[in-house]
C-alpha cells in the first residue's frame, strides 16, 4: 500500500479538525466541583448575532446548573429537554439528569462573560463555575501536534 | 512516525467524543426524570423539597422520585422510601402487613392498638388516637414521614391543619372493592415493596378470576336473589345493605342479585314484611363481631338464630332451605376479601364450587398475608356456618 504524502496527511488532518471543532471557539470556563469537571465553551456570534454556548458535563451527573447571563443578553433557546429548563430573568436554570452536554443560544450586546453555578447532588454542594478564558483551544493544540509530526517526519 | 499518527488518530477520535456526547439512557423512567427535574429546578430557584431529599432521590434514581395520587385525588412526591409511618385505621394496617411494609409503622390508631390478635406486633406501638379523633401531639412526637388514614376521616381540620406540610397525609380506604386493588398497588410503591405486593395481588387476582370464571356466564334471571343485612334495624324492622355498601359489592361479585337494589341505597331499615315479600333465596348477614376477636362466636350464633326465629321468616326460601349465612368484617372486606368472595360464591352456587376448599383459601390468607398466630386459625370465627361444632 503506497504511503500517503505528508502534506496530504496534514491537510486531511486539519480538515477533520475543522469538521470536528467549531472554528469560532472563543473561550472556555471550567469548574472543579467536588466530583465533576464542567467546561463551558462560548462560540463567536453567528450571522444573526446569536451566540451558542456549549456546556460539557461529566457522565452520570445528576444535579443542576444555573447560568447567569450578562446584562443586555437574552436567552434564545436550548436543545436541553424543555421540562428541565427554567428561565428566570437573567438566570437560566438547567436540571441535569445524566445528560453529558447542554447547548443553548443567547443574543445581546457587550462582553459575553457568563457566571455559573453548579448543584452537585452527589456531594450535596453548590459551587461556582469559573469564567477564565481558555489558554489553548483544542484546534490550536491539534495544529501544534501536526507541526510536531512534520518535524519528526523530516528527521526520519 | 506510525506511532505519532496513531496518537493523532486517537486524539481526533477523542475530540469527536467530547464534541458529540451520547445522551443519557432512554430507559430512565419518564415520571422519575420529570419529578427529579422539577425538584432540582425548584431548588435552584430557592424552593423544592430540600437538598437531603434531592440527594436521596439522585442516589435512588430512576427508582425515585415517585408520584402517588391517593384516593382523595391528592398528589404526593416521594423522594425516598418511607421509614416512619403512622397508620390511623385497621384496613390500612392489614394492607400494609399484606405487602410486607409493617416494619416501617411507628404509630397506630386506637382500633389497631386494641386488636391484639389481629395485630400482635402493631398493637404494641404508640397510640395516635382514634381514626375520627387523632392525637396530634402523639403523632408529632413520632416524627413520621407519612400518615395513612381514611379518605373522609379524620377531617383535614382535625389532622392536616395541625401538621407541618412536610408530613404527607395519604387518604385511602382499603375496603372498597372499586379502589382496593389500585390502593394496594400504590401502597406497594409507597413502601417500595413491589415484589411482596405482586405476590399478594397474584393471590387476590387468582381467586377473583376463579369466581368470575364460574359465575360470569350465569344469566341475570338465573342468578340467586340475596337479601343482605346486619341485624335489627335502628328504628324498625331490619337493617339492609344495598348499592354503595361493601356487602352489596361482595354479593354482586359472587354472582348474586341484591333484592334491595332499586328499593333503597346504602344502609336502610326495612320492614320484616318487606323481607318476607321479597322471599330471597339467600340471606347474607354482616357482623362486626368475632373474626380476629376470640370469644365472640356466640354473638354470631345468636345473630343466626335471631334471623331463623324471626316470626314469619319461616316462609322465606332462604330460611326454609337453611341458606342463611354470616360474614364478619375481618373476613368480608379488605385484604382477606378474596377468601370471602369464594365462600359467598360457593354459598350461592354450591354446584359450581364443589371441589373448592374455602377453608384452605382463608387459612392460606392468614398464613401468608397476616401476622396472626395459630389461635386465630384454630379458634377464629370468620363466617357462619363454618362446619365447626357449636
Amino acid at each position: 500500500m503506497p504511503r500517503m504524502p505528508i502534506t496530504i496527511t496534514i491537510i486531511l488532518f486539519f480538515l477533520i479538525a475543522c469538521i470536528a471543532l467549531p472554528a469560532t471557539v472563543s473561550g472556555t470556563a471550567t469548574s472543579n466541583a467536588q466530583h465533576w469537571t464542567i467546561e463551558r465553551i462560548i462560540h463567536s456570534p453567528d450571522a444573526d448575532g446569536a451566540i451558542t454556548v456549549d456546556v460539557a458535563l461529566p457522565p452520570g451527573m445528576i444535579g443542576g446548573i444555573t447560568e447567569e447571563l450578562p446584562a443586555g443578553y437574552a436567552f434564545l433557546g436550548s436543545t436541553h429537554p424543555s421540562d428541565q429548563i427554567r428561565a428566570d430573568g437573567s438566570k437560566i436554570h438547567f436540571a441535569i439528569i445524566g445528560e453529558e452536554s447542554i447547548t443553548y443560544r443567547i443574543r445581546g450586546e457587550g462582553e459575553t462573560e457568563i457566571q455559573g453555578s453548579i448543584l452537585d447532588l452527589g456531594a450535596g454542594t453548590q459551587s461556582d463555575i469559573g469564567t477564565q478564558q481558555s489558554p489553548a483551544p483544542v484546534a490550536a493544540m491539534l495544529g501544534a501536534l501536526s507541526i510536531l509530526a512534520i518535524l519528526i517526519r523530516r528527521k526520519e | 512516525m506510525k506511532q505519532v499518527f496513531s496518537i493523532l488518530i486517537v486524539l481526533i477520535l477523542a475530540t469527536g467524543i467530547i464534541i458529540c456526547p451520547v445522551q443519557g439512557s432512554d430507559d430512565y423512567s419518564t415520571e422519575a426524570r420529570q419529578l427529579l427535574a422539577t425538584g432540582i429546578l425548584d431548588h435552584l430557584q430557592g424552593g423544592g423539597p430540600g437538598l437531603v431529599m434531592l440527594r436521596d432521590a439522585a442516589t435512588l434514581y430512576p427508582d425515585y422520585p415517585r408520584l402517588i395520587t391517593d384516593t382523595a385525588g391528592t398528589k404526593f412526591t416521594f423522594y425516598r422510601p418511607v421509614e416512619r409511618v403512622v397508620v390511623m385505621h385497621a384496613n390500612a394496617a392489614e394492607s400494609i402487613i399484606a405487602i410486607g411494609g409493617d416494619d416501617r409503622i411507628v404509630g397506630v390508631g386506637s382500633t389497631i392498638k386494641t386488636n391484639t390478635l389481629q395485630f400482635p406486633g402493631l398493637s404494641r406501638l404508640p397510640d395516635v388516637g382514634r381514626w375520627t379523633e387523632p392525637d396530634i401531639e402523639a403523632i408529632l412526637a413520632l416524627n413520621p414521614d407519612l400518615i395513612l388514614t381514611y379518605v373522609t376521616w379524620p377531617e383535614p381540620e382535625k389532622l392536616e391543619r395541625h401538621l407541618p406540610s412536610r408530613i404527607p397525609v395519604i387518604r385511602m380506604e382499603y375496603y372498597k372493592v372499586e379502589v382496593f386493588r389500585e390502593e394496594i398497588e400504590k401502597t406497594g410503591r409507597i413502601f417500595s415493596e413491589e415484589e411482596h405486593c405482586a405476590d399478594y395481588l397474584a393471590w387476590y387476582d387468582e381467586y377473583l378470576a376463579i369466581v368470575e370464571d364460574r359465575i360470569g356466564s350465569i344469566p341475570c334471571e338465573e342468578r340467586v336473589r340475596v337479601y343482605a343485612e346486619s341485624g335489627s334495624g335502628q328504628s324498625f324492622g331490619r337493617r339492609t345493605y344495598s348499592e354503595g355498601t361493601g356487602l352489596h359489592d361482595l354479593l354482586v361479585a359472587a354472582g348474586g342479585v341484591n333484592v334491595a337494589s332499586g328499593h333503597t341505597t346504602g344502609y336502610a331499615d326495612v320492614e320484616n314484611e318487606w323481607v318476607m315479600h321479597q322471599n330471597p333465596d339467600v340471606i347474607l348477614i354482616w357482623s362486626g363481631k368475632a373474626g380476629y376477636k376470640l370469644g365472640e362466636r356466640n354473638d354470631i350464633i345468636q345473630l343466626y338464630e335471631e334471623i331463623m326465629g324471626t316470626p314469619g321468616f319461616g316462609s322465606i326460601e332462604a330460611v326454609k332451605n337453611d341458606r342463611v349465612y354470616i360474614v364478619t368484617s375481618g373476613f368480608a372486606f379488605g385484604t382477606g376479601s378474596p377468601a370471602a368472595l369464594v365462600q359467598v360464591a360457593k354459598w350461592l352456587y354450591p354446584d359450581r364450587f364443589e371441589e373448592i376448599n374455602t377453608e384452605e383459601i382463608h387459612a392460606e390468607y392468614l398464613e401468608r398475608f397476616t401476622r396472626t398466630g395459630a389461635e386465630i386459625r384454630e379458634q377464629g370465627t370468620f363466617y357462619y356456618p363454618d362446619g365447626r361444632e357449636i
